[in-house]
């Protein structure tokens, strides 16, 4: 009995339950191994359950057109027929967790050449395919079973042609500021969108006594749009987060509630990526010592949340861009970016010799600016704070990055090189992928075909 | 002390060596002098390998040979005259000629001849002194004066009989084993007795400071005075003995003194012939003299600086001789002399450096002692290992603790608590097991009889104690072996296991499934969803369904949960008195093994050789420490059944008791990791 009391105890009160899974959680959900009730929501679940526990979080990038293989494909009487063969439409049949032994890459745990199943045939269409292992579906440049956007035949034809630089090479301007309008939650009556001054700050005076922190408010686009002290350090209503503090009342560390106000689609995508995983469901934020990444001894004590990168009361976007993340990452892609032409670019640009959006951060390709709906009619270009949604596979940073700057050709033969990813692109990339050449293959056939029809 | 009860010849085929020729130089016989007990033995040796050589013998006195450690119990009353030389009536064959009356005086080496008192000369081809020793006369004043005595012979023995019924009080000078059992034989007709001894303890050789003051208390409470740590100062004689003056000046008014001081060996008619001596006669591993035809056994041998006081060394240098006799190089490295003695009815047993002149820094002891019994026990351990022991009271452990001390046995934490806990080192079940000790282990100390002799003996047709004793001659002396030799002819009918090739078989398949878990790395999983070509034939079926399909899983896993619980029947089948009518054991036994290797069978396509992880991997080293402990017992009692040995029986219990309490836990693993399935 004293056993089994233990044993209960352990599993229930254990931050960490490794100890209870069958094997190893894959990189993706390995910062969840305190919280099995993430995914395993109900007991004696079935297939179903766990399908919508993978959906809670993986919901949105699993529809059309973000993903080339959805439920919906199957649903389609013609297609119905190979789910006999294969289930595909539940996320467990093709990613099954507690598996490392067979676990290949972006976490797929059936064999590599599983495209097999429906596509054996794939010769008779596409002749080009002919002799090609199905073990090579996948490779770098070729398909992607469910981010394609970026490697579709119409895609890879219509942007196929462009130089490896373009003229206008720049990334989307910032436009926050501009759309303050939008946010509907932000409250105008006591934080007026005016500058304010260091007489101005509502700090109760006891708070006030360090002047640093004033200067670096009043430096800070906060002060220039009216965002005194007080919109961060009190809540505006009771919040079952702060349930212990009142409305109105200074708290001298505010979280990240007080950032969702106004930040909110960057609060939503930082917690949906390897950064914030963890505070999505209510575990403590991720530190640095979980990853398992190369990262700096020094740096293994740190947490993550936003002012992780960004400093409180300044807020360095420009610090968060590069040298915040350089802090913690120490492999040899992130140790060779000072050398990369993409820094002396950001060089450049910080250094004010050359334009806004020229430049190529961290953050560039890794937290792109991409243009997101902010509710049912609005849309504004926001940081993408979810690092993750640009990798595994790293295709899925063509349109949203490269793409701002390279041509498609350029792009696809560069990130199929492992080599320049790890010396951060110092070179051309070695190989001619024959993605966009097959493409326009395919085409002249088709084109062909139908002049002598 | 040279007494400790014996027969020198009754076990002689005990330890008798492969028969072969003995070889000589000339016809002329082999000489023996001396008819104590080691020199009959050392006839009895020599015959026992060929009855044909011709031995001569001479002794000094006129009597017959008869038992020297027997004087005492004669003088007691406990046996009578007759029983004294009866068991050295014994027919030895004409080749044998007795000369007794008849002390040698001298031996004239290079004609290889000795002659006797009356002038005779007798040629030898090998001489073998066993001369024994003599009573140690100190040189007091008054010892020699009129009623002192001491007691060696037959002839002084009589002599305190007669003496006995006038004596009002005797002092009795020396406190090791002879002087008390002399002081014990003057007591019948309430004579006052007081034993007098010079150093700090009774039986100084043999017994540790606290033993001996039991001891003391135990004498005195059946009335007789003990002084120890008194020394004689002189015996007042003129010439009849009216006192003894210690050297404190205090006078003890006695009427007769016997002297046990102690003896020495027998070594003038050696010096005189020019052999090398020491304390006694130098010999070496062949008990041979400095001259090459001449042995020294018994008691006026030193070998290796070391001169033996009792009977059972002298028994192994009779051996020894009549081993190189005939050809077979010494091996006598010396004896580890254990007494076992019964000192006026309290059974003394003592081993090893415990005595008065051991030095007391010599290892660690551990002592046990009840005082309501009486009962005392002291170990002496050295870097773990046991070296001596000093026991007083009855101890059936005595046995396996002298042959321990032999071996210089390894002392675990466990066994020092249960000592002194419960003044055992062994388990009374074990101890018990005489069936499990191993083939040398000597168990009639008397004759120094190993088991080994015994359980010949028995397959030989003896069939109760008093043949085997006839046959070997085990147990017939103190008969304190006799319950350990009564168990040996108990336990020969023991049965072969039945069905033991079935379970060699069925555990030599689980060893090797357990061996291939543990070093096989596991089977890999297939690499393709292709069609695999093989043999020529094309399969659509991938071995790691076994592993990926969950089907097959619960089918895999649940055979072995059906195994598991299956099997345990087994140990409700022996424990719960109920189910005792369903089937015999054995039955059982050979169904519990089958079902074990069919869970493993499941086990091994259920992981596929993985040791899984966190509670996995406990529960999978839990369920392989099962088997393998499983298959160490039946292992160990397969062997158990055709060759015993001690350790045998002592670690099937053990690998049985692991086995079951590794069990324990496996209900609540198995039941977690089954639930584990089907909760998330």
């Amino acid at each position: 009995m004293t056993g089994i009391g233990l044993f209960t105890h352990v599993l229930l009160n254990a931050d960490d339950k490794t100890l209870f899974m069958p094997g190893a959680l894959t990189d993706g959900h390995h910062q969840l191994s305190g919280s099995c009730d993430s995914c395993h929501t109900n007991n004696f679940a079935d297939d179903s359950d766990m399908q919508t526990a993978c959906l809670e979080c993986h919901g949105d990038e699993r529809k059309k057109p973000f993903d080339s293989h959805p439920k919906s494909k199957f649903s389609d009487p013609r297609n119905a027929d190979l789910l006999a063969t294969i289930d595909a439409v539940s996320c467990i049949t093709c990613h099954t967790e507690h598996k490392p032994e067979i676990t290949l890459a972006n976490g797929l745990t059936r064999q590599q050449d599983l495209c097999f199943h429906c596509h054996q045939n794939i010769a008779e269409d596409r002749p080009s395919h002919e002799g090609m292992g199905f073990e090579t579906c996948a490779s770098a440049g070729c398909h992607n079973f469910h981010d394609n956007r970026a490697l579709y035949t119409d895609f890879l034809i219509k942007h196929g042609d462009k130089p490896m630089l373009l003229e206008q090479a720049r990334v989307p301007e910032k436009n926050f500021a501009a759309s303050l309008d939008m946010l509907i939650d932000y409250p105008r009556d006591r934080y007026p969108v005016t500058p304010l001054t260091v007489n101005q700050a509502d700090a109760p005076p006891q708070k006030s006594s360090d002047k640093t922190i004033i200067q670096s408010w009043v430096a800070s686009g906060h002060a220039n749009r009216g965002v005194n002290c007080t919109a961060c350090h009190s809540v505006e209503t009771n919040d079952d987060d702060v349930a212990d503090v009142k409305p109105g009342q200074w708290i001298d560390s505010p979280g990240m509630q007080s950032c969702t106000t106004c930040h909110g689609m960057e609060v939503k995508t930082f917690s949906q990526g390897k950064h914030g995983m963890r505070l999505s469901v209510g575990l403590s934020p991720m530190s640095v010592s979980m990853a398992r990444r190369p990262m700096h001894e020094d740096a293994k004590h740190r947490e993550l949340t936003c002012n992780s990168c960004h400093v409180a009361h300044d807020y360095n976007v420009v610090t968060a861009a590069v040298d915040s993340c350089l802090e913690c990452h120490s492999d040899d892609h992130s140790s060779a970016y000072k050398q990369s032409s993409h820094y002396q670019l950001w060089l450049k640009e910080i250094n004010g010799t050359a334009e806004a959006g020229s430049g190529v951060s961290c953050a560039t390709c890794h937290m792109p600016r991409t243009d997101m709906d902010v509710d049912d009619y609005n849309s504004r270009v926001v940081v993408n704070h979810n690092q993750s949604a640009t990798l595994s596979p790293n295709s899925k940073m063509i349109r949203p990055a490269c793409l701002e700057c390279h041509g498609l050709d350029f792009s696809i033969n560069a990130l199929s090189d492992s080599t320049l990813i790890q010396n951060n692109f110092q070179g051309q990339p070695s190989e001619a992928i024959q993605s966009v050449p097959m493409a326009r293959a395919l085409q002249k056939a088709h084109e062909e075909k139908k002049s002598k029809n | 002390m040279a007494l400790t009860e014996v027969d020198p010849v009754a076990s002689i085929q005990a330890v008798s060596k492969p028969r072969s020729n003995i070889r000589f130089s000339s016809h002329a016989p082999v000489v023996i002098v001396g008819n104590g007990p080691v020199g009959i033995r050392t006839v009895a040796e020599i015959l026992n390998r060929d009855k044909s050589i011709p031995v001569v013998i001479y002794g000094e006195e006129t009597h017959p040979p008869y038992d020297r450690v027997k004087l005492s119990s004669w003088l007691i009353g406990d046996v009578g005259l007759s029983d004294l030389a009866s068991r050295y009536r014994r027919p030895f064959g004409s080749s044998l000629d007795e000369r007794y009356g008849q002390r040698v005086v001298s031996i004239d080496r290079e004609k290889k001849c000795i002659t006797d008192a009356g002038g005779d000369s007798q040629s030898y081809s090998k001489l073998v002194l066993a001369t024994g020793s003599h009573a140690f006369i100190p040189s007091i004043e008054g010892s020699s004066g009129d009623g002192v005595f001491s007691l060696r012979n037959i002839d002084d023995a009589t002599r305190l009989f007669a003496r006995r019924s006038r004596s009002r009080h005797t002092v009795v000078i020396g406190g090791g084993l002879l002087g008390l059992e002399a002081a014990r034989g003057m007591q019948p007709n309430n004579t006052q007795v007081t034993v007098i001894d010079h150093s700090d303890r009774l039986m100084a050789n043999q017994l540790d400071s606290r033993s001996a003051e039991i001891l003391k208390q135990s004498l005195e409470s059946r009335g007789l005075k003990v002084l120890v740590g008194a020394g004689i100062q002189r015996i007042l004689a003129n010439p009849r003995v009216s006192g003894v003056q210690l050297r404190s000046g205090e006078v003890i008014d006695c009427d007769t003194v016997i002297l046990a001081t102690g003896i020495r060996p027998n070594i003038e008619l050696a010096k005189q012939s020019g052999l090398a001596f020491g304390r006694g006669i130098t010999v070496d591993d062949n008990l041979l003299t400095s001259d090459p035809s001449i042995y020294a056994v018994g008691e006026c041998a030193e070998h290796r600086g070391q001169v033996y006081g009792l009977v059972a060394p002298g028994f192994e240098h009779a051996s020894t001789v009549a081993n190189h006799l005939s050809g077979n190089p010494g091996e006598y490295q010396g004896s580890i002399v254990a007494s076992r003695l019964k000192v006026i009815g309290t059974p003394v047993f003592s081993v090893g450096p415990v005595g008065y002149t051991a030095n007391p820094l010599t290892g660690d002891s551990i002592t046990y002692h009840d005082e309501k019994t009486g009962i005392y026990r002291k170990l002496l351990i050295q870097r773990h290992r046991l070296i001596g022991a000093v026991a007083l009271g009855k101890w059936d452990q005595s046995l396996r603790v002298q042959s321990a001390i032999g071996v210089s046995a390894r002392i675990y934490p466990w066994q020092k608590l249960r000592f002194l806990r419960s003044g055992d080192l062994w388990t009374a079940e074990s101890a018990s097991e005489v069936a499990s000790w191993p083939d040398t282990t000597i168990v009639c100390q008397c004759n120094n009889i190993a088991k080994r002799s015994i359980t010949t003996a028995i397959s030989n047709g003896s069939n109760t104690v008093e043949a085997i004793g006839r046959a070997c001659g085990a147990g017939i002396v103190c008969g304190s072996c006799k319950p350990q030799i009564g168990e040996l002819l108990g336990r020969q009918d023991a049965q072969i296991l039945p069905g033991a090739r079935v379970l060699l078989g069925l555990s030599v398949a689980a060893l090797l499934m357990t061996v291939a878990v543990l070093l096989l790395p596991p089977v890999k999983y297939a690499l393709s969803v292709q069609p695999m070509q093989q043999f020529g034939l094309t399969l659509n079926w991938h071995w790691d369904s076994l592993w990926r399909n969950g089907l097959f899983k619960q089918i895999s896993g649940f055979t072995i949960l059906a195994a598991v619980t299956l099997a345990t029947f087994v140990s409700i089948r022996k424990r719960a008195r109920r189910f005792h009518s369903l089937g015999n054991f054995d039955g059982w036994r050979v169904a519990h093994l089958a079902l074990s290797v069919v869970a493993l069978i499941a086990l091994l396509l259920h992981t596929g050789f993985r040791l899984g992880h966190g509670l996995n991997f406990a529960l999978m080293s839990l369920f392989v420490s099962i088997i393998a402990l499983g298959i160490a017992t039946t292992l160990v009692m397969l062997v158990a059944t055709r060759a015993s040995s001690s350790a045998s029986g002592s670690l099937r219990r053990l690998s049985l008791r692991l086995h079951i309490y590794l069990f324990w836990p496996l209900p609540l693993l198995l039941g977690w990791h089954i639930l584990k399935g089907y909760w998330y």
